[in-house]
């Protein structure tokens, strides 16, 4: 096990110099704005911008750049400079982080205890009335885009501008100071982020006990005499929330890397989606690299992490 | 003589599907007394474990529709409420099932799987229950229980796992053990050990054992009486000395005589039963086994055999239409290497014996 | 006034009055030339009498904080983006300067209601020209002391001198410190070339500039090698001005690849900036040792949020509009919001001509647009009164007929709100365009049908976001009917100008979406940079003359009119040239528009005649 674990980190830190050339190669071929001429203001003339470029290191070939840039990161956790808001990277999206990690750690306490729940109900229950109808809903929740359905929960339910006003609107978590309002301002955006996420899971969570519960243990766990609520639960879901962890490995690695982006832009939650939007706008490149390489850290990490839990969930998997 | 453990009085298992009813049990009878064996033997689809598992009350949630009755310990299981019976499986009554891989949970320890069957039962201490399921590894014959009982099933090999599934049928000292194709699953070598420990067992702790299986080798070894299904119904049961020695129905002529011996020379051909196993939605008519049965008769396609006993042998029962001196010469000639294409012209001829009349000719009809 | 269908919320064509649009306190603020404003009304030319209404003066913005203002409370300003630079030294962008009025005390300053000259705010009067105009002296207000720092910690206690002051504009020539005015308005106080190079050799250290003195610490002298004092008084209006002390900034100054100074300022107005989360929000606080009187600033409200990130402006309105205590800051009202402000709100709502312009940049460097009968034909074709819709109609703006916009000096010159008069002009009086007389300029251009053959593919790069992509969309089509094949390519709006319109070698065709704000009341503030053939050379990856017009003529008038003092005669110079420049058909003014500021029922909002803004030392709480 340990030797595994060893190889996917070194794996991981591979993807993460694979991921970042990418994205170097990318901001260089596609057309972005040129920042040195940004950084420079109005009526710079032409030598002032050639020093703002030399200044900013971008005078120099593409390998170079980034192999300067890789040296920073790596021996002296040294983003570099945001050249829009002229303050460190790593500052930045450190500012950023407990916004998106609110959102996300809510969220999928939400979604899981909605989803899982249903999917049970609806797989125990199959074609009763409660399945059909919280599968026709999860596919209506699947295809609403996030956004409409941020907006249409805001006209609803925002107490500044909403028809029943009851929650906290949008902007009200960056107003926001203390645990308990940032936790009321949540509410509305974690119920949005989780819906169509939840639907997806109960989705999938029915699929996966329907699987489970017509194996063979299950009959004998009946057979034992079990009462049917621990044949469900401890002997069906037990075995069926395996595949589900993978899942939510994903998930969670891909939201915290900004994939709340339309969740934090309708409810001006100031996350790390929100700046990487804003970092694309103005060609802001560093920012740009920082937040893929945090996001793809995420990501790496959060796998290895399902992983490892697989071992555990599941004795019949072992790491060679 | 005592009452029979078990006593299953024209049992009738139906299910509704999209291609119409399934008849999978269609009247059976019979009885399990305390501490026998009875066997049942069919082929796939023959009705056998939808029998058993109904027994437990398994099929009730599948929308089954249950007729006639079983009696168990003076109670009749088919009419017993949900959870009267759920206090009846794994405690009176224990199954074990074909396949010990899938049929233990793969992500508990055999010990938590033994232990949870003692819980549903019993109420006991969590270290009594512990050292209950160390006896129960080391009745089943595992070696070094104590270190075995932390393990998952998949460290087992596939004996030692059917052992384990015996052991946790065996938690609650059950009364009746349903054995559903135990050795199906395990190599030959395997198998006997599996069967020998069965044996044991049952005169150690006397209770009565039903083992389930299409292998009519399996049941040669440990059965005190046979029962052989076809098409979900009985259509022979003896004590097993006579249905080796004595078989009276043409279908378990055919199990015998497919069965390879070791004595037979290499270059003879087996012998299977022609044809499939019936559908048990459109059955064909009269005689469900005619359309295989080599000494078929106009009439066996119109008239439904009853379970009858063998005149002179009360504990032998049989469902056929031949009449019985017939049988015994048919089985006499197979016995000694005659074919059943050749022992066909003892049939035709007791047909067409030089006769006044003749039977009335009826028309044929195909079986489904 | 007619008046118009409330219920449709479609403006009925009224009579304008053109006096109030000529009176009304023009001169307000702009944002950046790059941003987004929108405001708008309905102007026709001099040659259609059809009546139009004049919205602007059914929402007028209130100049003066009333005498019954009130201290205290807390302010939102909603804003979408950030400021561009928090530091004052380094910022552009219209919006930055509502924080920076009020935090800031450059030498000059702007009270709310009154844009004809910048009046002394730092300084302790007027200052003295001398020397035939070439040597400009200000005396500086004592005893005025430093707020503490933003994001706290040890800030700097002694008073401001003058060297701090000429400190401060000498930072703007680090590259870390990004100043766009410095070389436009200074170019031409004595020793910039040998700052320039010190700043070159070591681009950490703050230069001395020679032509910058102070004799004594509330003296500071500026010494001109020609006699172009106006602008330069005018540009020391800027924050750039505002005092920064040496010994407490020169470590942040010192930082590669940028000055941090602006993260931990001192600011001497009546708030200071206590903290600054970039693209969260920033919070102003009342500086403690700013003395109520030391300038002509109020500063009623105790805290001021600007709270960032709200990237749906109709939401971000509707949330004002509803909500308490709250003033929008770098986006207007457009479209629908407008419209409902306009509507349900109308006294939230103020409307104040932006001292900016709109136009569609043909590129003079290249065919087509390098023959003077397309350009007119092109122009004759356009419907403004289109485009202008794009933007939210006669509530954003009204229809540009020449350059310099309402209450900039010049103007009334220039032909006020007709435009010019004459045959010569004729392309340009009809604002819903004239395809019949656009054909006959393609005619004169060598097209005997009237439309374009052969090779007709034009090039036109715009923004890739509403309003400016309706615009873009709406243009070509309206192109297309004089046969040309326009190839039009969305970006995003920042590479829209630093990788195509603002790179000579780059320029398409047609850049549809630029424009000019004035950065003082001033002709030579409007129209010397977009249309000087000097600018072309002086930047060429990062030009602003986007019709790149080089036109030798148009370029000596303008560096003659920069050199008259005179107020009456430089407005008839800039007048002539805006007229100049509009008969060349150089580009296609299109759009003169509002600032249109909105603002929550229990606030008192006072406009800033100078840049359209909120002025948040007058704004107070009900």
């Amino acid at each position: 096990m340990f030797r595994y674990i060893v190889r996917r980190v070194l794996w991981g830190i591979a993807m993460l110099f694979i991921v970042s050339a990418v994205v170097f190669l990318i901001f260089y071929i596609l057309p972005s704005a040129d920042p040195a001429v940004l950084r420079a203001g109005r009526n710079a003339g032409p030598a002032q911008i050639a020093q703002i470029r030399h200044s900013l290191g971008l005078d120099l070939p593409i390998w170079h750049q980034y192999l300067n840039y890789m040296k920073q990161v790596f021996f002296h956790f040294n983003f570099g400079y945001s050249y829009q808001y002229n303050v460190p990277v790593r500052q930045l999206i450190f500012s950023r982080l407990p916004a998106t990690i609110w959102l996300v750690t809510g969220a999928v306490i939400i979604w899981l205890g909605i989803g899982l729940s249903i999917g049970i109900i609806s797989a125990v229950r199959r074609r009763s009335l409660i399945d059909r109808t919280s599968m026709t809903t999860s596919l209506a929740l699947i295809s609403a885009p996030v956004f409409w359905l941020g907006l249409v929960s805001l006209y609803l339910f925002a107490d500044d501008i909403g028809r029943f006003p009851i929650l906290p609107g949008q902007g009200s978590y960056a107003a926001s100071s203390d645990f308990v309002s940032r936790f009321e301002a949540m509410i509305l955006p974690w119920l949005v982020l989780a819906a169509a996420t939840s639907a997806i899971y109960a989705r999938y969570m029915r699929a996966s006990m329907i699987d489970t519960m017509s194996e063979d243990y299950i009959r004998t766990a009946r057979a034992k005499g079990l009462p049917e609520r621990t044949v469900i639960m401890r002997h069906g879901v037990r075995s069926a929330i395996t595949p589900i962890v993978t899942l939510i490995g994903l998930d969670v690695g891909t939201l915290l890397a900004g994939n709340a982006i339309l969740t934090e832009t309708v409810f001006n939650i100031p996350g790390v989606g929100r700046l990487l939007y804003n970092a694309i706008s103005v060609s802001d490149l560093t920012t740009i690299q920082g937040i893929t390489l945090f996001g793809a850290f995420f990501i790496v990490f959060f796998n290895l992490v399902v992983d490892i839990a697989y071992a555990y969930l599941d004795p019949r998997v072992r790491y060679s | 003589m005592s009452e029979p453990l078990l006593q299953v009085e024209d049992l009738r298992v139906r299910f509704s599907t999209e291609d119409g009813i399934v008849h999978a049990v269609d009247g059976i009878s019979y009885s399990v007394d305390t501490g026998h064996t009875v066997g049942i033997v069919g082929e796939s689809g023959s009705g056998k474990s939808v029998s058993s598992l109904t027994m437990l009350g398994l099929t009730r949630n599948q929308g089954a529709e249950i007729e006639g009755r079983i009696m168990f310990d003076g109670r009749d299981l088919v009419t017993l409420p949900d959870d009267e019976l759920r206090k009846i499986r794994g405690n009176e009554i224990a199954m074990i099932f074909q396949d010990p891989l899938s049929s233990l949970h793969p992500f508990y320890k055999v010990g938590s799987q033994l232990t949870e069957a003692i819980h549903t039962h019993r109420d006991v201490s969590k270290s009594a229950a512990r050292d209950r399921a160390v006896e129960l590894l080391d009745l089943v014959g595992i070696p070094d229980p104590r270190r075995r009982v932390d393990q998952f099933p998949h460290e087992f090999s596939g004996g030692m796992r059917q052992r384990v599934m015996i052991a946790m049928a065996l938690a609650n000292e059950p009364k009746l053990l349903i054995a559903d194709e135990p050795t199906t699953a395990l190599d030959v070598t395997v198998q006997a050990q599996i069967l020998a420990l069965l044996d044991d067992l049952q005169s150690r702790l006397g209770m009565a054992i039903i083992v389930i299986t299409h292998d009519l080798g399996v049941v040669a070894e440990i059965t005190d009486e046979i029962a052989v299904m076809y098409a979900g119904r009985i259509v022979e049961r003896a004590p097993t000395r006579a249905i080796f020695g004595a078989p009276q129905h043409p279908y378990t002529w055919g199990l015998l005589k497919s069965i390879p011996r070791l004595d037979t020379p290499r270059d003879e051909e087996l012998v299977p039963i022609s044809g499939r196993p019936p559908s048990l939605i459109k059955r064909p008519s009269g005689c469900h086994f005619h359309p295989r049965c080599p000494y078929v008769r106009d009439a066996h396609r119109k008239v439904d055999p009853r379970l009858e006993p063998v005149p002179g042998d009360e504990g032998h029962a049989v469902a056929c239409l031949l009449n019985p001196e017939l049988r015994n010469r048919i089985w006499r000639g197979l016995a000694s290497g005659e074919t059943s294409a050749t022992l066909r012209h003892l049939v035709v001829e007791e047909d067409h014996p030089v006769r006044a009349h003749a039977a009335p000719r009826t028309s044929e009809e195909d079986p489904a | 006034m007619r008046s118009r269908s409330r219920l449709l919320g479609v403006l009925v064509p009224g009579l304008l009055a053109m006096a109030s649009l000529g009176v009304a306190g023009c001169g307000s603020s702009s944002k950046s030339t790059s941003s987004a404003a929108s405001s708008g009304g309905t102007t026709t030319s001099a040659g259609e009498s059809a009546a139009v209404s004049n919205e602007q003066a059914k929402f007028p913005p209130v100049v003066t904080a009333p005498a019954t203002a009130k201290k205290g409370g807390t302010l939102t300003v909603i804003a979408n983006g950030d400021v561009d630079y928090i530091d004052p030294g380094a910022a552009y962008y219209q919006p930055t300067y509502m924080i920076d009025l009020a935090a800031d005390s450059p030498l000059m300053g702007w009270p709310p209601n009154d844009t004809a000259a910048p009046v002394p705010l730092l300084a302790s009067g007027q200052p003295v020209v001398s020397n035939g105009g070439k040597t400009i002296t200000f005396h500086i207000k004592t005893g005025i002391k430093y707020s503490p720092p933003t994001g706290g910690g040890a800030g700097w206690n002694k008073p401001v001198v003058s060297q701090d002051v000429k400190y401060a504009i000498e930072r703007g020539l680090l590259p870390g410190v990004p100043n766009g005015f410095v070389t436009l308005y200074f170019a031409d106080v004595d020793g910039l070339a040998a700052a320039q190079a010190a700043v070159k050799k070591d681009p950490k250290v703050v230069p001395n500039w020679s032509g910058i003195t102070t004799p004594n610490s509330s003296t500071i002298v500026f010494n001109l090698s020609k006699p172009s004092s106006i602008g330069v008084i005018d540009a020391l209006s800027l924050p750039l001005s505002s005092p920064v002390p040496q010994g407490y900034a020169a470590k942040y100054d010192s930082q590669t690849p940028s000055s941090t100074y602006g993260q931990h300022q001192i600011d001497v107005g009546p708030y200071y900036i206590s903290n600054y989360s970039p693209g969260k929000q920033i919070v102003l606080l009342r500086n403690p040792n700013w003395t109520p009187g030391e300038d002509f600033r109020a500063a009623y409200v105790d805290k001021i949020i600007v709270q960032e990130g709200f990237a749906d402006e109709n939401s971000a309105v509707s949330k004002i509009l509803t909500g308490q205590s709250m003033v929008n800051f770098d986006f207007d009202a457009t479209g629908e919001a407008l419209k409902l402000a306009a509507t349900q709100y109308p006294k939230q709502l103020t409307l104040t001509p932006s001292g900016g312009n709109r136009f569609v940049a043909l590129n003079n460097a290249k065919p087509p647009f390098n023959n003077i009968n397309i350009r007119k034909a092109v122009t004759a074709a356009t419907d403004r009164v289109a485009l202008l819709d794009t933007r939210g109609g006669p509530l954003s703006g009204i229809i540009a007929t020449h350059y310099i916009p309402p209450g900039i000096p010049g103007f009334q010159q220039a032909g006020g709100a007709a435009g010019p008069t004459g045959a010569q002009y004729d392309f340009i009086q009809h604002p819903t365009g004239d395809l019949a007389l656009a054909e006959s300029y393609m005619k004169k251009a060598g097209y005997s049908s009237g439309k374009c053959t052969g090779n007709c593919t034009v090039t036109m790069v715009s923004d890739n976001t509403p309003p400016g992509s309706n615009t873009a969309q709406v243009l070509k089509g309206q192109l297309t009917a004089l046969g040309f094949n326009v190839q039009l390519h969305p970006v995003e709006h920042a590479t829209m100008y630093t990788k195509f319109c603002s790179v000579v070698a780059n320029e398409p065709n047609i850049c549809p979406n630029v424009g000019w704000v004035k950065d003082f009341n001033d002709g030579q503030a409007m129209i010397d940079v977009p249309f000087n053939g000097a600018t072309i050379t002086g930047s060429p990856t990062n030009n602003s003359n986007w019709p790149q017009l080089n036109n030798p003529t148009i370029n000596a008038a303008l560096a003659s009119a920069k050199l008259i003092t005179d107020p009456t005669a430089r407005a008839a110079a800039y007048g002539k040239i805006d007229d100049m420049i509009t008969g060349l058909a150089a580009a296609i003014p299109w759009d003169w528009d509002y600032e249109t500021n909105v603002s929550s029922k229990n606030v008192l909002p006072v406009i800033n005649e100078f840049n359209g803004l909120t002025d948040l030392a007058f704004t107070s709480l009900k």
